[in-house]
Formats: structure tokens, sequence, C-alpha cells
């Protein structure tokens, strides 16, 4: 049995500001992750309201994997087609610390896309590995690989401020 | 987890919060485009469904020509042998700007209208076990009409030409029309199945399909006849099939 258009705006409007801070983080630009956000509840919505098939059985996983498959795909594509010029300066983000925010995005920039997304779902959606490797499309062992990899890249462009960051 | 991985954790909650995205604003967008992408994949499931119907027709004619034993005419059987092979086409779907949308009616109201199209007030609420489907693109309720089973729906759908309608309902019976205002008007039975007699008229326009079906049991299947005929009749059907009123 389909769930209902109801159902599904109100898990959207619960799962929303979730969804945006991961997208936030893996984009790292206010207006992409907006964008990132409503395509992936697009892909969430058409899913929802298929009659045929089961109904999605964790839609708050699904979610999350939409997102994160939605990210890399456009990463993909924006690889290909898209030549930055330069990066036009972003606000600080989130409101509340932007000096944690502008560190960290600048570390995070650092990072290849599906680093970027291997982070946010493990470390921000507490995704286990084996979760992330099957949202990702990658083995368990790249993920643990990835996931080294990007922690040892943060520790270097954030350095001994991470620490500091950690106890702002 | 071990303290540094706590601490990236700790890190990234850190810097993303604060966020104050307009939720209402995304969720809106979201279901937006959702409903975009539910429309362009029935425009494409429909327009796959023409294109293999039009192949299969295409290929039934084709193949008694083809030749060899099994294929050949029987005796006495006239054949035009200049018989041309029609290639299937698909029409594009209907531009947006010809597209309107379904007006927003309750399960209610659909009774409630068909008695007001029809004249009488025998359209009741649906029971228990009758199939409402209440969704933004899409709605059917099923209905007892004078105890007898009818229904009303409609959802999108883009059709685009008496031919293909034809093409599409040969196996089926029934037979489509063009109405002057460019409604392309299908009509069926009575048709007698499973111990039960149904009629009923689809219509096609502005990209959607209104149907209406009666039948003359309180079920539609293997339930006894309570009339001789379907309550509702073919041109009444049509009233409710092609009523302005659903798209408001």
């Amino acid at each position: 049995m389909p769930r209902t258009s109801e159902e599904f705006e109100e898990f959207a409007v619960a799962r929303t500001p979730q969804l945006y801070r991961a997208a936030w983080l893996m984009c790292g630009d206010a207006h992409r992750a907006e964008d990132l956000v409503q395509d992936t509840l697009a892909k969430v919505y058409v899913r929802w309201h298929r009659r045929l098939g089961a109904p999605i059985e964790h839609p708050v996983a699904y979610a999350h994997t939409t997102l994160a498959r939605t990210y890399l795909s456009a990463q993909r594509r924006r690889s290909t087609h898209e030549t930055p010029i330069e990066h036009l300066p972003e606000k600080a983000g989130p409101g509340g610390d932007a000096a944690t925010g502008l560190a960290l995005r600048a570390a995070l920039d650092e990072l290849a896309p599906m680093d970027r997304a291997v982070l946010v779902l493990r470390y921000l959606e507490d995704v286990s590995v084996a979760d992330t490797a099957e949202a990702l499309g990658v083995s368990p062992g790249a993920v643990r690989n990835r996931t080294l990899r990007a922690l040892d890249r943060l520790r270097v462009v954030l350095g001994p401020s991470l620490r500091d960051l950690l106890e702002t | 987890m071990t303290a540094h991985d706590t601490g990236v954790t700790e890190l990234l909650r850190q810097a993303s919060d604060g966020l104050t995205p307009d939720v209402d604003r995304l969720v809106s967008g979201g279901i937006s485009r959702g409903r975009s992408r539910q429309r362009r994949a029935r425009i494409g499931t429909t327009v796959a469904s023409l294109a293999v119907i039009g192949v299969v027709g295409g290929l039934a004619a084709v193949v008694p020509h083809l030749g060899g034993a099994d294929s050949a005419p029987g005796p006495g059987i006239a054949t035009d042998g200049a018989t041309a092979i029609e290639t299937p086409t698909v029409a594009p779907p209907l531009p947006a700007a010809t597209e309107r949308a379904l007006a927003a009616f309750s399960t209610a109201d659909v009774i409630a209208t068909v008695n007001q199209i029809v004249g009488t007030a025998l359209a009741a609420d649906p029971r228990p076990t009758d199939t409402v489907v209440d969704d933004p693109d899409e709605k059917v309720v099923y209905f007892p009409y004078g105890g007898m089973e009818s229904a009303v729906g409609m959802g999108f759908n883009h059709l685009p030409s008496v031919a293909r309608c034809n093409e599409m309902n040969s196996h089926l019976g029934g037979s489509c029309t063009g109405l002057a205002d460019g409604t392309v008007q299908l009509t069926w039975g009575p048709t007698l199945a499973d111990g039960v007699t149904c009629q009923g008229v689809s219509a096609y326009r502005y990209g959607y399909v209104v149907w209406a079906n009666s039948c003359n049991a309180a079920a539609g299947k293997d339930s006894p006849p309570l009339a001789a005929e379907p309550p509702l009749s073919l041109d009444e059907l049509a009233a409710i099939a092609t009523s302005e009123v659903w798209f408001g």
C-alpha cells in the first residue's frame, strides 16, 4: 500500500533540516545544498508514491542514501561540464559557529567528493561501514580507506587548530 | 568509534549547527520537482506503451506477409497485396500550455458531482470494500450507484489521437471518436464478463483521462445481476466523463 502525500510531507518537514545539514557539509555551498535537498526530496517523493513494489522500508536511510548518490552524480556532471573560474566568497553559512564552519569548509574543500560523502555518512549520520559502502556503491574496504585518507587530510589541513576548534 | 572519530562527529555537528534552512520552501520545492518527475515518467511510460503497441501491431500485420507455408493465406480468402504498413508514429506530448490541472475533489465531492451531472441521488458513498485512490495526480472512486458498482477515475494520460485510441483498445473492444473540442472519447460495452454486465466511457483531454464505468451488480465480478443492464447509461457515463467540472 503506497504511503500518502500527507505522510510524505510530514516526513520531509521532519527530515529536511538534517538533510540540509548533510548537503551543506557535502557541497559547502548554501545554494547547491538547497538544490541537492530538493532533488533528493523529489526522488524520495517519486519512490514514496510508487504503486508497484513494496513501500520504502527505512525512509530516513533511503533519503540519506539518495542525497549522497545525488551529490556524487552531480559532482561527476560538474567535473565534466563545468570549469570553475573562481570561488565566490561564501558566507560563513551556519550562524552559530562561523570560525568552525569556515575552517571545516576549507578542510572539506581539500577532499574528493566521495571522501566528503563518506565522512558525512559515517560521522554525521553515524552510518556503518557496510551501509555506507552499499549506499555509495563501493566496497567496505574502500570506505575504510577513504575514511582514513579523509581523516588524515583533515588533520593536515586543520592541523593543531582541530583541537582548538573542538574546544570552542 | 575512537576519541578522534568522536571528535570528527562533533566537529561536523558544530560546523553545521545554526544552519537555518527554509524548510517549507525546500519541502514544497522538493514535492513540486517530485511531481514533475512523476509526470515525465508517466509520459515516458505512455509513449513507450504506445510505441510497443504500434510495433506489435505493425509486426502482426507484417508477419503474415513474410512468406513461408505457415503464413500463406488459406484458399478463398481475399488479400490485398498492396496493403501499406503504416510506420507507427508517436505524437509528442501536448505542450504544457494546453494542460489543465484537475480540480481538487474529495471522494464525497466526486459522489455529489456524479449525482449532480446525472440528476439523481443514486450515487452513494463508497463501501469499505470499494477502491478509493486520492492522490494529487490520480483519483479513483468506486461506489454503489443504485446499489450497483460504478466508478469514476481521472489521472494523467496523454492520448495523441483517435487512431491511437482505436489501436490501443482494438483487442479490448470499444470504439473511439473525436469530439469537436478535441476530446478523444472511448466508449465500451455493454460487455458480459464474470456474470456481470459493465460499460464505460473514457474521455482523454488536457493531458488527462476521466473515465466512468457502471455494472449491473453489486460487485464487478461473480456477483448476481441486480438489473438487466448497468444503471448508468452510456450517455450518462459520457456526460460524466466529458464534464468540464473535473477541471474546475
